[in-house]
């Protein structure tokens, strides 16, 4: 299926349309608009909803119908107006009804091709190309309702177009010779079954961070405007007065029961989304396919990625599981890092620490970090974030306490930083970093950990930072920015950041790799 | 297999590699530490005139404007602009090597930036309209992934940073696409 098609059997040079089914695809993106950016339009209809009295149902049925029947029309139109041709090297495409869109894609500039298969397509055969370029983000490029074959063998010439430009000193393969592909070794990396899903949406992260985005939306409420609030916090509050084990237990109960539910969220919400995933290796790019009703598969050039980042979220430790994050080159925001939305990181979800090991052994043949020895950062780090930011933070609310009520309560506040010192001790425990000629490692973490590995020579800039107290005790914090995420070593003794410093610039300004 | 990421794989001194301890910076223009001075008590000015225009609206201005200790206030803060401004302007400081460029900046949080000439993506000379009456320009540097500028060094005549400018496209070999 990966095969590059020979040039001269293009079947289309010519412009052409995408499937009549596409046209699901531009109400679906049409809808999505909507629903993320023009829900206010509703406004109106909502004001005629209120005030509209007897005919109210009439006119909600005319303005539906008409909105219906306008984005039926709209698709149509869309789809009727795109176009795309393929050339020898060049996508080009043409969209739009009212303002014309008019894109050249080079082959040499895509970064990456998915393909994407909706539920609805399903039927059709149909999938959705992804087209990801070197550019600005608004150049990302999707092409809704291409038949499969044509979309893979797009896909499998646009990256070994890409393969052959890149590989300087090999010949260029003209004419994509079959045995090449045949012989190629196509290793399974990673096969999930369902109960590795399972583990995966328990031990990630992400439905700790909803509950807690949710929770700080419940508590914006003001629940005391409700009845049945009010109903239950008394009969809380008897029930805390006749007996409190029971209540106690009905309280504990309760958290259990929210905790169970979000943890049956997360597992299903893994399920779906990297539902039969499977991770190929073929020496060249890793082949990625995951997805229920939408599968997408999308294939990553081992050069592409930056670097390498092992997470251990601390349900993740229990389970002894580790996910695996390649991180790739994002052009809109470097720190933006959103878990399983787009394509910039690639996860491999759930693997155990040895095959963590084997991965990193592919990416990086010569870095043995299990061999080295983390160094620790200094002991000042715990100092300074307690001195300089839980201290302040805790003396306004002491004095306005303490002058309000007068009362020795008020001093309460500064035993924040007491309280906080556990924590930030266990941060800078987990801090190490160590480093050989090309490869550098750093972990860090909290309650979990994560170690970051990546070339020397993919990094982008790199910078050293003093304080008056590093100054004084021969610290420094270390910067370094890959394409695609920036790390940052704090307190590390003076020596090891101009170490560093030196020795990364110096990779990158004699390697002569393409780092991208 | 792929050729190992780390590629050539010869042994280094580490101490024979060449340091960024080692570079003299260059320093900005003189007319840096002017704008900074000028900048700074135009900015004084306004948040005086913010305090004295609410104080107008709240009452009385006149006993205000009768304070010898006014004038002293507002005075007095100027010499520390002055030394503030030469200061900071003395903080920053760029360089270049045959293979990458360093810019120095900050007084309390003193900060060297190095960007290797390979992986520079574009180049920009900009000047806002305090810049040109001072006849300076800033030139940035991006290199791939974030919007932002990795380096901005201020305070560069417009001849010297168009230099820097057409030094940087070369050595990075960007062609046209800077």
């Amino acid at each position: 299926m990966l095969e590059p098609l020979p040039h001269q059997q293009w079947p289309h040079k010519q412009w052409q349309r995408v499937s009549p089914a596409a046209i699901v695809y531009f109400i679906m993106k049409f809808l999505g608009q909507f629903l993320r950016q023009g829900i206010q339009g509703f406004l109106p209809l909502a004001a005629i909803v209120f005030t509209a009295g007897e005919n109210r149902w009439f006119i909600i049925s005319l303005v539906l119908g008409a909105a219906v029947i306008l984005l039926i029309l709209g698709a149509f139109v869309s789809y009727l107006k795109f176009r795309f041709r393929i050339t020898d090297d060049t996508i080009l495409i043409q969209s739009g009804v009212f303002t014309r869109k008019r894109l050249t894609l080079n082959f040499a500039r895509i970064q990456n091709v998915a393909l994407i298969e909706p539920l609805y397509f399903r039927p059709f055969g149909l999938v959705v190309l992804d087209i990801e370029s070197a550019g600005s983000s608004s150049d990302e490029v999707k092409i809704g309702g291409v038949a499969r074959p044509l979309a893979a063998a797009i896909r499998a010439t646009v990256l070994s177009h890409r393969q052959s430009t890149n590989d300087i000193g090999e010949e260029l393969p003209t004419e994509p010779k079959k045995e090449d592909s045949a012989a190629a070794k196509n290793e399974v990396l990673v096969k999930h079954p369902l109960s590795e899903l399972a583990r995966y949406g328990l031990s990630n992260n992400n439905v700790w961070v909803m509950a807690s985005l949710g929770a700080a939306l419940i508590s914006q409420i003001k629940w005391s405007r409700y009845a049945f609030f009010n109903d239950f916090k008394d009969a809380a509050g008897s029930a805390i007065k006749t007996n409190i084990f029971t209540a106690i237990s009905y309280g504990l109960l309760s958290l259990v029961v929210i905790v169970s539910i979000l943890l049956l969220v997360s597992v299903i919400g893994a399920i779906i989304i990297n539902y039969k995933y499977q991770l190929d290796y073929d020496g060249k790019r890793f082949h990625r396919s995951k997805g229920l009703f939408e599968r997408s598969e999308t294939s990553l050039l081992i050069n592409k990625v930056q670097l390498l980042t092992l997470r251990q979220p601390w349900p993740a430790r229990l389970l002894q599981r580790w996910h695996l994050y390649l991180s790739q080159v994002s052009f809109t925001k470097a720190h933006d890092v959103k878990p399983e939305t787009g394509n910039q990181s690639f996860i491999i979800p759930s693997v155990t620490a040895a095959f963590s090991h084997y991965f990193s052994s592919i990416l990086f043949p010569d870095f043995d970090w299990k061999s080295l020895n983390l160094k620790p950062i200094h002991f000042k780090y715990v100092k300074k974030i307690l001195l300089y930011i839980f201290v302040p933070i805790s003396i306004p609310p002491t004095i306005s306490i303490t002058l309000g009520s007068g009362s020795a309560l008020g001093l309460l506040p500064l035993l924040l930083p007491l309280l906080a010192a556990p924590f930030v001790l266990l941060r800078w425990k987990r801090y190490g970093y160590a480093r050989d000629g090309h490869h550098g490692i750093i972990r860090s973490g909290f309650l979990g950990q994560k170690l970051t590995i990546f070339s020397f020579y993919k990094v982008q800039t790199v910078s050293v930072v003093r304080s008056p107290g590093q100054r004084r005790a021969g610290l420094a914090t270390l910067h370094i920015k890959l394409a695609g995420a920036s790390l940052t070593l704090p307190y590390i003794p003076l020596g090891d950041a101009m170490k560093w410093h030196d020795m990364i610039l110096f990779r990158i300004e004699n390697s002569q790799r393409e780092w991208m | 297999m792929v050729d190992s990421i780390s590629g050539e794989n010869v042994q280094i001194d580490a101490d024979a590699i060449p340091s960024v301890i080692d570079i003299t910076f260059e320093g900005l223009s003189e007319n840096f530490p002017k704008m900074l001075f000028l900048l700074s008590i135009v900015a004084w000015l306004a948040l005086f005139t913010i305090v004295l225009g609410v104080k107008f609206l709240s009452g009385d201005l006149s006993w205000l404007l009768g304070q010898w200790w006014l004038y002293i206030l507002f005075i007095a803060p100027i010499g520390v602009f002055y030394w503030f401004s030469g200061a900071l302007a003395r903080s920053k400081s760029y360089a270049l090597r045959e293979l990458d460029i360093h810019y120095r900046s900050g007084l309390i949080w003193q900060k060297i930036i190095s960007l290797p000439y390979n992986r520079i993506q574009h180049v920009e000379v900009e000047s806002g309209p305090v810049e040109r009456y001072f006849k300076m320009v800033s030139l940035k540097i991006f290199t791939a992934g974030g919007s932002r500028a990795d380096m901005s060094i201020p305070g560069l005549t417009p001849a010297l940073a168009s230099k820097i400018r057409a030094y940087l496209i070369e050595q990075g070999d960007l062609g046209e696409a800077a």
